[in-house]
């Protein structure tokens, strides 16, 4: 029973982790969402995904989650009007990152919430633990 | 009587196997809640009836579901303990993503909060039950 508890311990970490790299996805979505390019034609930065895996552990015989992989939103770039800018086209428009700040504060909300119901996992289990060892007492 | 095989003591260990093993199958739900295709999984009901007939091998309940070995070569013929129960994707989910997942936070959360009450409460009755052999003993 104590081996299933503590694996839990390693199965919400791993939970917790993939949180965190979501999140340094999209901080880096945030950071770089008025990445404009710099010359006509260029490209200016492209959102990225990341998607996430269920993996058999060897050591532990117990699945945990990992990052699938980091990929690039291939959806439309947004088209912005300003003449100006030194890297518009002959119509004054220039390329704009795909990056929707709604979406990516909703992101990582959904994070923040993922990452705390793992953690509140832990402290459950904890809980189970502690209480099994104070019978010792 | 064996003390250290009470069948009280066995219920509850088989309990308790049960209750963390379940918490083990809720962590890895909440861990895989933003896994694409992932579907929630459960583990078997924890069946009372079966586990008490198991522990108690020459009572009116039990009516000896255990056979006797007479010879070393015997198998015990007992069936396999609840506690290997296998966990199984939640044929019923709350409600499923366009991704595939059928992860519910709120419903693991439950679950959890369910598999902690279900662990103290046996925690409880194995230190009552630990309390009540003491004062035999001591008598008191």
């Amino acid at each position: 029973m104590a081996d299933d508890l503590i694996s839990t311990f390693r199965i919400s970490a791993a939970g917790m982790k993939v949180q965190g790299s979501r999140l340094r996805v999209i901080s880096q979505n945030i950071a770089n969402a008025d990445s404009l390019p710099t010359e006509p034609g260029g490209k200016p930065y492209q959102r990225k995904l990341i998607t996430f895996k269920n993996e058999v552990n060897r050591e532990l015989g117990v699945n945990l989650v990992e990052v699938n992989r980091i990929s690039k939103d291939r959806s439309d770039f947004i088209k912005r009007l300003d003449p100006s800018h030194p890297a518009a086209d002959k119509d004054g428009y220039v390329l704009a990152p795909n990056v929707n700040k709604l979406v990516e504060m909703m992101d990582m909300r959904e994070a923040q919430r993922s990452y705390e119901a793992n953690l509140s996992v832990i402290r459950t289990s904890r809980g189970m633990l502690n209480k099994t060892l104070e019978l010792l007492r | 009587m064996d003390i250290t095989n009470l069948p009280m003591f066995g219920l509850i260990k088989e309990r308790m196997n049960w209750v963390g093993q379940r918490q083990q199958v809720i962590a890895q739900n909440i861990a895989n809640a933003d896994t694409p295709e992932y579907r929630a999984r459960d583990i078997k009901k924890f069946d009372f009836k079966r586990t008490l007939r198991e522990h108690t091998p020459n009572s009116k309940v039990g009516k000896g579901a255990t056979m006797r070995a007479t010879h070393p070569m015997h198998l015990s013929g007992r069936v396999g303990s609840i506690a290997s129960a296998a966990s199984r994707a939640d044929r019923k989910p709350y409600e499923t993503a366009p991704d595939g997942n059928s992860v519910v936070l709120e419903e693991q959360m439950v679950k959890m909060n369910e598999a902690a009450i279900q662990h103290s409460a046996m925690v409880g009755l194995y230190r009552k039950h630990l309390k009540m052999i003491k004062l035999v003993i001591r008598g008191k």
